[in-house]
């Protein structure tokens, strides 16, 4: 009731305007990482075309901003449910290739996860979308899909012990540098999130980039995905920005 | 001024007696862990030097210990001291560390740790601190070590990507000399290599960062995936028992909205 009171009157686009203000004159943060809320529910709505349109509004405002790299995790391996969600993702894809936004700003689209779990049809749609905006270079949205931190960190586990067999690494040379070359987000140039941004009521991170987050700061928004308005997102830059980050010292 | 006013009328007495009763019939979480943020900011704010910051700091950490045993948490994990921590000046580190060593020996004639049962391991690259301090912490972890009741893990010169590389490595040295084959490497695997591998329950139920940074600085990184964060405003010296139970009735809300 108060709500529409005021959205009459224009005040939320008075305080949308003056949060701009505050936001545009300082460092924004290089790499933004947003969990949507529901994906770790079996009927993860993330994919409903609804929420695309929402997603593709987020991705918006996040570029209009000036943020270069974008992660976003739709998907763990744990609520992935192959008969369901195979068609879904696949028409996500499709409907990512076919986003003015993705031309529009120059986006390099890449999926990040366990890709290999997917059938071969869906693999393909999604090498066709990271082929078709290889060579854009202004900006970069990594779509988490069949991601899952802890899984990613046995991959290169086991990346790495495959690469000691061949002989192509020492023992001594394993630090973390090493195993930044092997995780899902080694292709980035900043794999670390300056930001990550969690949507919908809750607090955990859920298994989101669990080697690349110990640096983020983190800020939970407690509305849902479908109820994300740009208010929203510029406050939690403004709350990134007032920050001091002192890395341990 | 208005906070000497509501003690003096027993208000927080109250408040603290009736959030226990809030949470007391709930499910308490077994691991919490917590960055003990802050207390170097709260030392200038009182104009003291940061050796008295430490100094309240650690006290407090006592209180917690006996609250949580109060509460009946099972493993209480303290971010004590980072990797990153040592690039701090060099008086600074050794006041930390001269600090520590008092504690640790305090610790040593505790009779609540003995009277609980905790059992005390530091975790970290341990190797990196001072002599002294290592011998006290092996004097500690060894009068404890028969315990397994309650734990508590201090974690001294930790990182969490450090974690992740010591496990990798030591992991990576069993495939080579044949010990494990690369087809065995699971999350069970990686666990059992990590600095909390004594631990019943390695993964984290709750962690509470104080002094209002809102991140958490490679704390357990792996042991905290799907942990629930509760980020505090206060500093740690000035952390009260109020602001532990309503960490818990928070975690205790939202598991139960969650709850599917």
């Amino acid at each position: 009731m108060l709500k529409t009171f005021l959205k009459a009157l224009g005040v939320y686009r008075l305080y949308e305007k003056w949060l701009w203000l505050q936001v545009r004159t300082r460092k924004k943060p290089e790499h933004v990482a947003i969990i949507l809320g529901d994906t770790q529910r079996p009927d993860n709505k993330a994919l409903s075309k609804k929420s695309f349109s929402k997603i593709e509004q987020l991705l918006r405002w996040c570029l209009e901003v000036g943020i270069k790299t974008i992660s976003i995790y739709l998907f763990s391996t744990e609520n992935f449910v192959p008969k369901v969600h195979i068609n879904e993702l696949k028409i996500f894809f499709e409907r990512i290739q076919r986003s003015e936004i993705i031309r529009e700003f120059n986006v390099k689209v890449k999926a990040i996860g366990k890709l290999n779990i997917f059938p071969r049809n869906l693999q393909e749609t999604i090498k066709t979308v990271e082929s078709y905006t290889e060579d854009f270079d202004m900006h970069t949205l990594n779509l988490a899909i069949a991601y899952d931190g802890r899984t990613e960190i046995i991959d290169v586990t086991k990346k790495i012990a495959k690469r000691i067999k061949k002989g192509e690494l020492n023992l001594e040379d394993i630090n973390e540098k090493v195993i930044e070359q092997h995780l899902y987000t080694a292709h980035m140039v900043k794999q670390y999130p300056d930001l990550i941004i969690r949507i919908a009521e809750e607090r955990r991170l859920s298994g989101f980039f669990l080697w690349q987050r110990a640096y983020s700061e983190i800020c939970f928004l407690n509305v849902t995905l479908l109820f994300l308005r740009r208010i929203e997102l510029l406050r939690a830059i403004r709350t990134y920005q007032r920050r001091k980050r002192r890395f341990g010292e | 001024m208005l906070r000497s006013f509501l003690y003096l009328f027993g208000f927080y007495w109250i408040y603290e007696k009736w959030l226990f009763r809030q949470i007391e019939n709930k499910m308490m979480p077994e691991h919490i862990g917590i960055i003990i943020d802050g207390n170097r900011r709260w030392a200038r704010s009182q104009s003291f030097g940061i050796k008295s910051g430490y100094n309240f700091g650690a006290d407090k950490v006592n209180l917690l210990l006996r609250w949580c045993l109060e509460l009946g948490v099972k493993e209480l994990t303290i971010f004590a001291f980072s990797m990153e921590n040592f690039r701090r000046p060099k008086h600074e580190i050794d006041l930390y560390m001269e600090v520590l060593a008092t504690k640790l020996q305090k610790a040593l004639v505790e009779s609540m740790i003995h009277q609980s049962e905790t059992k005390i391991k530091a975790i970290g690259r341990v190797k990196r601190l001072p002599g002294k301090i290592k011998s006290l912490l092996i004097e500690l972890e060894n009068s404890t070590k028969k315990y397994n009741k309650h734990y508590l893990n201090i974690a001294l010169a930790y990182g969490g990507h450090a974690e992740i590389v010591d496990a990798i490595k030591t992991i990576n040295e069993k495939v080579v000399t044949g010990e494990i084959n690369p087809s065995q490497i699971d999350e069970a695997m990686i666990e059992k290599h990590l600095y909390t591998a004594h631990l019943p329950k390695s993964d984290v139920d709750l962690i509470i960062r104080t002094s209002g940074e809102e991140r958490i600085s490679g704390f357990l990184l792996w042991q905290s995936a799907n942990t629930f964060f509760h980020f505090i405003d206060v500093f740690w010296p000035q952390f009260r028992k109020i602001d532990l139970l309503r960490a818990i009735r928070t975690y205790q809300n939202f598991l139960h909205k969650n709850s599917i």
